[in-house]
């Protein structure tokens, strides 16, 4: 598509678009894996990487690059889930609010400070801790997606508020066009940009928690994530017995993630920008 | 105003400058100033005029050396005449041309607040002023000379000790206009000062810069799409269109007599009070000035548009005394002598 | 012949300031006037007067302190939902700035879809798409121009006759147009007063024409009504109105635009205000302050409107009663001061 050919000029889109691609991949790739990941002992423990190991063995008798598809892939889907509800839950409020005003935009604005200003970080602590039993992937996304919409929901009520006293507004009005729709359609172009960048973030935002969780012991470590590996190679003390393909793996790939999505974000949202936007759609 | 030895205070020769737009791999160049030459004279009001779209506030960042990108300057000079000597304004330093501005050309915006400091009082920017520009002892001096600047030009001193968002926008606008006339600049350049203001506030402006310019016997080139405004003030003015100057005469050739079919349109557009009687606009829109058409810029609209209009673009040439055209039916036909 | 809208003693007051401060400033005060079918009325004034308040009171976005609106097609009184003023009584509008008045990231033709979908003037893509033509043909486009653009990609020209066009297809019996040509150029501004004229001559349709530039409103309109402060100060046939201006106010405002005519310069010099919210809160008079024939009558009361050879004016100078109690009290308390030098205090 022409969108795509656009932004793919963009040097940070097409380096980001490709590493993601790649690891989606690798993701894909963990529905062929020989071994299944909970399973340990399936291979001589600590080997380096070579041709029927590519990435190595690590202490637990696992095959490292196998292993690795399925941290990747289970680290995406937190991350997905987390984002895209969390987005759900920032746009209704966020456009209740901005368009509402009165009474409903005090209540939901006074709903969003709070969790603003909770300290989020002790409280998923605390949660994951209280739930570590039944933690899966999809509980851990909606913990994340739970606390994650908050900021951006104050953005979107803003971009919301401005867009009320735009005389567009009033046409659309005179056209007979109802509220709901007007919203929609009216402001939905403006409120995109937003919400893909802030998607993006929070899903980088949520992969760096699932990493956090891990490393502090709280997650269930049976499932193999960028996080859970992670933890696993520091507990059997990787780097002083020098078992650096095990270290590295989780830390190279979730590097990867993290620049690719940065770039992603930024590259989508100077397209989207509605200012350059208006810029590209029109001749004069 | 018609000496035929006016001196000249500022001049440009065949200047040229496009805006290069680069957006995701398509460029676009916006020709907003395209071969412009023209003399303004010292003690002279000088109007351009114009419409959206047809270079004038490039024309006039250019004249100011205002140059930054996406704007760059293709071709041509920018020649002011200090006493005596021409300066190309481009060869300048950045200290020469600081120096330059406020002292020897200084310029009005369309917005006052861009030049007045929200947070400070206005005798504070008037002495930070005249501080950075001339050596005065003490601050007192400055808050004199300003008081008395101020009287001399009919404006009320007691707004010095006021600040920007106290005063009405006209006030505003006046007192920027003081500012600019403070050093007693040779060469006053404004952009649409009077676009966006009240009808009354805008003629108290209009008087201002009128009496400025009687008091320091100076330039000023104003800039503005009104022809009221025009009428009122200005001594010579030149029309520009799609980023070339068409005419260019006295205030009485333009409205009494315009050559070029454009201007034609244009005064005759204009309603006059007492005269009710049907009027017509310019047919057609104005070219983009990415995709400007062949030859006159014009000829689309042209109900007078002939073969060499669609092909080559007419020079600037002197019809009459005082009076320039760019128009091949204007000019005669043939090539008229260049000006 | 029923007036097709009749603004009676229309109030709006705005409030500013926190819970220690309030300012009240009556943006509209004790408006009244009507606009008859097929004619162009105009609403003039500088920045402030309380025209573009009342268009919206008219519109329905905003809702009048006291006073009644009533349109001639239905006669209801004070809107009640905004709605109906659209879609009951044929009231349409048009803005100032064509490229605010469309969403930039939208294309035009949207607007005209919509407006045909939701007031139900056609059925099926086809009709509406020859609708629309006929309408875009009524102001000198059409539909094959239009269709597929964004705003962006036409010219302010262009532009402000797309949102007469998108006004025009509902029928509506009374534009509301709010500055329509001050962003346009001055050479097609011509072309689009022109097409008001048309529309009023071929359709019948009345414009309330809301503007600062009495040069057009002269050209076009039948009567007109000079706002200041929030009052209408004088009203009536325009030729009379503006050319033989009786309200002091309404000579300043004729006196002070530039004429398109070098012979005519202005000669005197004229005073202006420093501070405008001070205006507002006159007793008396609100012109009063800078008025150069005010007298002591006009900052202690408010003047009445006044019939005075076919226009109403509100001005103390025209007021018999007045007249009479200053020669009662033995020569004129009229302080006659000459265009005065603008003076520190005013």
């Amino acid at each position: 598509m022409k969108v795509l050919r656009d932004l793919l000029k963009d040097y940070r889109f097409a380096v980001s678009f490709t590493i993601l691609l790649l690891l989606l991949i690798f993701a894909l790739l963990s529905a062929f894996s020989p071994y299944d990941p909970t399973f340990w002992w399936h291979a001589v423990r600590d080997l380096r990487p070579s041709w029927t190991h590519f990435l190595g063995t690590n202490s637990k008798g696992q095959d490292i690059f196998w292993e690795a598809t399925f941290a990747v892939r289970n680290s995406l889907i937190i991350s997905v889930i987390a984002g895209t509800v969390s987005r759900v839950i920032a746009v209704l409020v966020g456009m209740i609010a901005g368009h509402r005003g009165g009474r409903t935009d005090r209540v939901l604005m006074f709903v969003t400070d709070s969790f603003l200003v909770m300290p989020l970080f002790l409280i998923i602590v605390l949660l994951a801790m209280l739930v570590r039993e039944r933690m899966n992937l999809v509980n851990l996304g909606l913990l994340l997606a739970f606390f994650g919409w908050a900021w951006d929901a104050r953005v979107i009520r803003s971009q919301i508020l401005s867009l009320r006293e735009r005389e567009f507004t009033r046409t659309a009005a005179l056209s007979g066009t109802k509220t709901l729709r007007l919203v929609m359609k009216e402001y939905m172009p403006f409120a995109t940009p937003l919400v893909f960048s802030t998607l993006i973030n929070n899903m980088a935002w949520a992969i760096g928690m699932e990493i956090t969780l891990a490393i502090l012991g709280l997650s269930n470590m049976d499932v193999p994530t960028l996080g859970t590996t992670l933890q696993w190679a520091i507990s059997y003390q990787a780097l002083l017995l020098g078992l650096w393909w095990w270290l590295l793996t989780p830390i190279v790939l979730a590097v990867l993630l993290f620049v690719a999505l940065y770039w992603l974000s930024v590259s989508i949202s100077e397209y989207l920008d509605p200012r350059t936007r208006t810029q590209r759609v029109g001749g004069r | 105003m018609s000496d035929a030895v006016a001196r000249i205070a500022l001049r440009t020769e065949q200047l040229k400058a496009f805006y290069v737009l680069d957006a995701f791999g398509t460029e676009k160049v916006v020709k907003a100033v395209n071969g412009v030459d023209i003399e303004i004279r010292e003690n002279e009001l000088y109007g351009i005029a114009g419409e959206s779209g047809c270079g004038k506030t490039t024309l006039l960042k250019a004249l100011y050396s205002a140059i930054e990108p996406p704007l760059r300057l293709i071709a041509g000079k920018v020649l002011y005449v200090c006493d005596g000597e021409e300066i190309d304004i481009y060869s300048l330093s950045r200290e020469e041309k600081r120096r330059l501005r406020w002292e020897y050309v200084s310029y009005v915006p369309q917005g006052s607040m861009s030049v007045l400091n929200p947070v400070k009082r206005l005798k504070d920017t008037y002495s930070d002023f005249l501080e950075s520009h001339v050596a005065v002892k003490r601050r007192r001096d400055t808050l004199q000379i300003a008081r008395k600047h101020l009287d001399e030009l009919g404006l009320p001193p007691k707004v010095l000790d006021a600040y920007p968002h106290q005063l009405s926008g006209g006030m505003r606008q006046r007192v920027t206009i003081a500012l600019a006339a403070l050093l007693e600049p040779r060469i006053m350049i404004g952009d649409e000062p009077t676009t966006a203001l009240d009808v009354v506030v805008q003629r108290g402006v209009i008087q201002l810069l009128k009496s400025i310019q009687q008091k320091l016997k100076n330039t000023i080139v104003l800039v503005t799409h009104d022809m009221g405004v025009h009428a009122n003030m200005a001594d010579r003015i030149g029309i520009m269109y799609a980023g070339v100057m068409i005419e260019e005469g006295t205030v009485e050739r333009i409205f009494k007599e315009p050559l070029h079919p454009y201007t034609r349109y244009l005064i005759n557009s204009l309603p006059k009070f007492g005269d009710k009687t049907p009027r017509e606009s310019v047919p057609g829109n104005p070219p983009s000035l990415a995709e400007l058409p062949s030859g006159c810029p014009f000829h689309p609209r042209c109900p007078h548009a002939t073969d060499p209009c669609r092909t080559e673009m007419p020079k600037l040439a002197t019809v009459r005394p005082d009076h320039r055209v760019a128009c091949w039916k204007a000019a005669g036909g043939e090539d008229a002598r260049a000006s | 012949m029923r007036a097709l809208l009749e603004i009676r003693n229309l109030r709006k007051e705005f409030a500013f300031g926190s819970l220690l401060s309030r300012l009240r400033i009556t943006a509209v005060d004790d408006v009244s006037f009507s606009v008859m079918p097929g004619e162009i009325f105009a609403l003039a004034g500088e920045s402030g007067c309380g025209k573009t308040t009342t268009a919206k009171l008219i519109l329905g976005f905003e809702q009048a302190t006291s006073g009644s609106i009533v349109y001639g097609t239905n006669g209801s009184g004070r809107p009640r939902k905004r709605e109906q003023v659209w879609f009951t009584q044929g009231v349409q509008a048009i803005f100032q700035n064509p490229f605010e008045t469309f969403n930039p990231l939208r294309r035009v033709e949207q607007y005209f879809f919509e407006t045909v979908h939701n007031y139900r003037l056609a059925r099926g893509r086809k009709a509406a798409e020859v609708m629309i033509d006929a309408t875009l043909k009524a102001v000198g486009l059409s539909f094959r121009e239009v269709s597929g653009r964004y705003p962006s990609e036409f010219s302010g020209g262009q532009l402000q006759r797309v949102s007469i066009a998108r006004a025009l297809l509902t029928k509506p019996s009374l534009l509301l147009a709010d500055e329509p040509v001050s962003m346009v150029d001055a050479s097609l501004r011509i072309s689009i007063v022109n097409l008001f004229k048309q529309l009023r001559d071929e359709f019948g349709v009345s414009v309330i024409y809301i503007t600062h530039d009495l040069a057009t409103a002269y050209y076009v309109c039948d009567r007109i009504a000079v706002m200041f402060r929030g009052n209408i100060v004088e009203i009536g046939e325009v030729e009379n109105v503006l050319m033989s201006p009786k309200h002091p106010y309404t000579k300043l405002l004729r006196e002070s635009i530039p004429e398109a005519d070098p012979q005519k310069r202005w000669d005197r010099p004229i005073t202006l205000t420093d501070i405008e919210h001070e205006e507002y809160l006159r007793k008396g008079c609100r012109f009063a302050g800078r008025c150069p024939r005010v007298m002591a009558v006009c900052r202690e009361a408010a003047p009445r409107d006044l019939a005075v050879d076919g226009v109403l004016v509100k001005c103390f100078l025209y007021d018999e009663g007045v007249a009479v109690e200053m020669k009662q009290r033995g020569g004129s308390e009229d302080v006659r001061r000459t265009v005065p030098r603008p003076a520190a205090n005013d």
